[in-house]
């Protein structure tokens, strides 16, 4: 029987590809990762997680397209962006395209690519559904030291955003797999905004007071995500609280308090400037701009280990 | 409630909170490069909650003018990117005193600008002659006293010409401000290469058991320029390598190389062990400077094709001044961990190349086992690289394939460009939001200024005494050839 791809080879092109388009003799590679993902969403992919970490940090890509015909085939290449003192830091990209026999997304076509000691982070952009064991979700939690999500891709595809949670409940949180959800990254300005107004002593003192919140935004999982956020940190204090969500052009949380008539509203404008009143009065102005997902991907692949308060806020569900 | 429960688990990059930074000497040349940018972006980056910035000077701007002024200091096209309405709103938070310092009006007005803010710092952005006057008037209005919040000050280097110099303004300074409240600036530690050197000796388990003098020969610390003074000739007549690089950038790099491992990241314990290091440095008389240290100064010639005038020609530069542009030095560390490994300190203008390196070399192994190929056998090194191109090589020898057991020295090489791309903080980000957040780590502390000057003066006073003339070098080589009568049989200066 033919093989695929000879890994060997591969590793040896590779390497030359690397030498013709990098700019220095050292080379480095920092992570391994892997993209699963269907061949219509690769381009969205490239631009929006790849070519922002181009130039950033030096890994290995291995990218499994699915939803191709014919047969499964493999192709290397490599890429290379200056850095600061005009040296490669480079991209050893894999492409292995799923055919219709299925060989592509089979764990002994990819994982001979990892490279061994260095983490593994995957990033999942197809259906988290449910498979006996020997599936690729199975492998790739096994090899994953830590799993990227974009929950607002899969709730684009219609998926309801309580089954979305459950599927990443039971199938990644559960099991104990490192999870971030690129929404959850999305809201952490404003998590971190909701933290520094509650700095201020009189605000503070209100807190224990709080009987409702407010919550407006683009985005049905963020909202999900900032109130489930601010009640598990209540509830740890003993404290329940009225929670509505409503879809909205920007940003708004209001926080409304017993025996008060004021009520603490955090805006975000369009410029991305946040702004916190209590009643009239201006409690705090900065810049609170939503990171871009090559900037979540960046500060992710840093570190292997995912935010424990996700995985706090996820319990819930 | 006591604690803010939403802080719970969040993981937050340092920010600062409630502050007013009054800046001395805003209209100059430091606030507009350096100081407004860095507290711009800070602000963008979300680091700076509620805060008010001062600026204070002789000058008799508006508010509005001054505010215009920064709009202008902050027209780069890496701050416009924050966006106009980020720009705006920093703008908001500024605010200007117009006053001479030596005006005590203008000092009394300091606390009403203040209210409703809980710290404040203060940066002397001015030349040093001002300091005296600066810190004189904020001690006698009361302004350096803490009433329910943080009061610190910023001292911009030159740190004093000497000992006496040093002293004089520590006293000044001491005789208001609490040691704690004191932050002695050397942007040099702001550089994240320079931060690196901590996180490899002491985030790495291999380097520690080996880094003694058992295993070490000896170390090279190189800060080589390739630029001339540029202008700077007249205030270069002031200073020399000496002051101008050792008594600062070189012995922070020398004390992070060789200091024990501290307890903790408390900046109290680092710096102390960093004391430690620059009190245990062996002592040069005056006799014995001719025998540890070496200096030059550049003759005429060409650098990259051009020619270039000798330093004695440069303007603003005497003819016959004996200002050094070059400085080797051979220093010993009087403790049990180096105990006789010589450390060779090099920094010059007009050299081969601009770089900045440590190069710790080991001994070779007890017992020769194979025969010496060549000069270089069983000798490692450790270079750390600080610039150009940051990173790490490990010098060590392999078997050249063949019949015989011949080796030769290769390198491994980690390169921090080829790994991570993307540009880290400027300096006085770094600098500046430490301050803010009273992390005195990368500030040096009055006992450290001192003990450096200690040994530096020493240095100066028996240059004084000699009346040898200076050894001129080529431009373009690696100094003096005077530098060599330093080292010991077997031991060479690095290449440049």
């Amino acid at each position: 029987m033919k093989a695929l791809f000879d890994p060997e080879r591969i590793e040896r092109d590779l390497r030359l590809l690397e030498r013709e388009y990098s700019l220095t003799e050292t080379r480095t590679v920092l992570f391994n990762l892997v993209i699963f993902a269907n061949n219509k969403d690769m381009p969205n992919i490239e631009e929006n997680f790849l070519v922002p970490l181009l130039g950033k940090r030096a890994a290995r890509i291995i990218r499994i397209s699915l939803g191709n015909t014919g047969e499964t085939t493999v192709s290397v290449s490599a890429r290379c962006a200056p850095d600061r003192e005009d040296k490669g830091v480079c991209f050893q990209e894999i492409l292995i395209e799923n055919g219709s026999d299925h060989a592509g997304i089979a764990p002994g076509s990819w994982s001979a690519f990892l490279i061994r000691d260095l983490p593994v982070y995957v990033l999942w952009y197809i259906p988290l559904s449910e498979e006996g064991s020997g599936g690729p979700m199975t492998f790739a939690r096994e090899q994953a030291d830590k799993f990227l999500l974009d929950g607002e891709f899969f709730l684009a595809q219609g998926i309801p955003l309580k089954e979305y949670l459950q599927k990443v409940k039971k199938q990644l949180i559960d099991p104990g797999v490192q999870v971030t959800d690129f929404p959850w990254e999305r809201i952490r300005p404003l998590r971190i905004f909701t933290a520094q107004v509650f700095d201020q002593k009189a605000l503070l003192d209100l807190l224990p007071h709080v009987t409702s919140l407010e919550v407006t935004g683009p985005s049905a999982l963020s909202l999900w995500y900032y109130y489930a956020w601010v009640c598990t940190v209540l509830e740890d204090e003993g404290k329940k609280v009225l929670c509505s969500t409503k879809l909205g052009k920007e940003v708004q949380v209001v926080f409304r308090f017993r025996d008060s008539e004021q009520s603490l509203v955090l805006k975000v404008d369009s410029e991305g400037l946040g702004q916190a009143r209590f009643g009239t009065e201006e409690i705090l102005v900065k810049p609170l701009k939503t990171p871009t997902d090559g900037s979540i991907l960046l500060e992710q692949v840093d570190i292997p280990i995912a935010d424990p308060l996700y995985r706090r806020v996820m319990e819930s569900v | 409630m006591d604690f803010n429960p939403f802080r719970s688990g969040l993981s937050v990059s340092r920010e600062a909170q409630s502050f007013v930074f009054v800046i001395f000497g805003v209209t100059g040349d430091l606030t507009r490069k350096k100081l407004m940018p860095a507290l711009f972006s800070l602000y963008a980056k979300g680091h700076l909650n509620r805060f008010k910035i001062v600026g204070f000077a002789r000058r008799p701007w508006t508010q509005e003018f001054f505010r215009s002024e920064v709009e202008k200091m902050l027209q780069k096209p890496e701050l416009l990117a924050y966006g106009k309405e980020t720009l705006e709103a920093f703008l908001k938070t500024l605010e200007y005193l117009s006053s001479p310092f030596e005006d005590p009006a203008g000092y009394q007005k300091i606390d009403t600008v203040c209210s409703g803010f809980a710290h404040r710092i203060y940066y002397l952005a001015t030349p040093p002659e001002s300091y005296g006057t600066i810190i004189q008037h904020l001690g006698e209005n009361g302004l350096a006293r803490e009433k329910g919040g943080h009061v610190r000050i910023v001292v911009e280097k030159p740190f004093g010409r000497d000992l006496s110099t040093a002293r004089r303004l520590n006293d000044q300074l001491s005789q208001y401000f609490r040691e704690d409240q004191i932050y002695r600036i050397d942007h040099y530690l702001g550089k994240e290469t320079v931060q690196n050197l901590i996180l490899l000796r002491f985030g790495n388990g291999i380097f520690e058991p080996v880094w003694n003098h058992r295993y070490i020969h000896h170390i090279q610390i190189t800060v080589a320029e390739k630029i001339g003074v540029e202008g700077r000739g007249n205030y270069y007549e002031t200073a020399g390598a000496l002051r101008d690089m050792v008594q600062n950038h070189m012995f922070q790099l020398l004390c992070l190389t060789t200091m024990e491992p501290p307890n903790d990241l408390n900046p109290d314990t680092i710096r102390t062990e960093k004391v430690k290091i620059l009190k245990s440095l062996r002592p040069i008389s005056f006799r014995e400077t001719p025998l540890y240290t070496v200096r030059g100064q550049y003759a005429a010639g060409y650098m990259d094709g051009k020619p270039v005038p000798a330093y004695r020609e440069e303007p603003g530069v005497a003819s016959d001044s004996r200002t050094e542009t070059f400085v080797a030095l051979k220093l010993f560390l009087d403790t049990w961990r180096w105990s006789g490994v010589p450390i060779y300190l090099r920094t010059g203008k007009r050299l081969a190349r601009r770089m900045s390196e440590i190069a710790v070399r080991f001994k070779a192994p007890p017992l020769e086992l194979f025969p010496r190929a060549w000069a270089y056998s069983g000798r490692n090194a450790l270079i750390i690289r600080i610039q150009p191109n940051e990173g790490i090589s490990l010098i060590m020898n392999a078997k050249i394939p063949g019949y015989t057991l011949n080796m030769r020295p290769v390198n491994m090489d980690f390169s921090y460009g080829s790994a991570f791309g993307e540009s880290p903080p400027e300096a006085y980000e770094r600098l500046l939001l430490d301050a803010l957040v009273g992390d005195s780590t990368l500030y040096t502390r009055r006992d450290e200024i001192e003990a450096s000057w200690t040994f530096i003066t020493r240095i100066l006073k028996g240059w004084e005494e000699d009346p040898s003339p200076i050894p001129q070098y080529v431009p373009g080589g690696s100094g003096p050839e005077e530098a060599k009568t330093l080292l010991e049989p077997n031991t060479r200066w690095r290449k440049l």
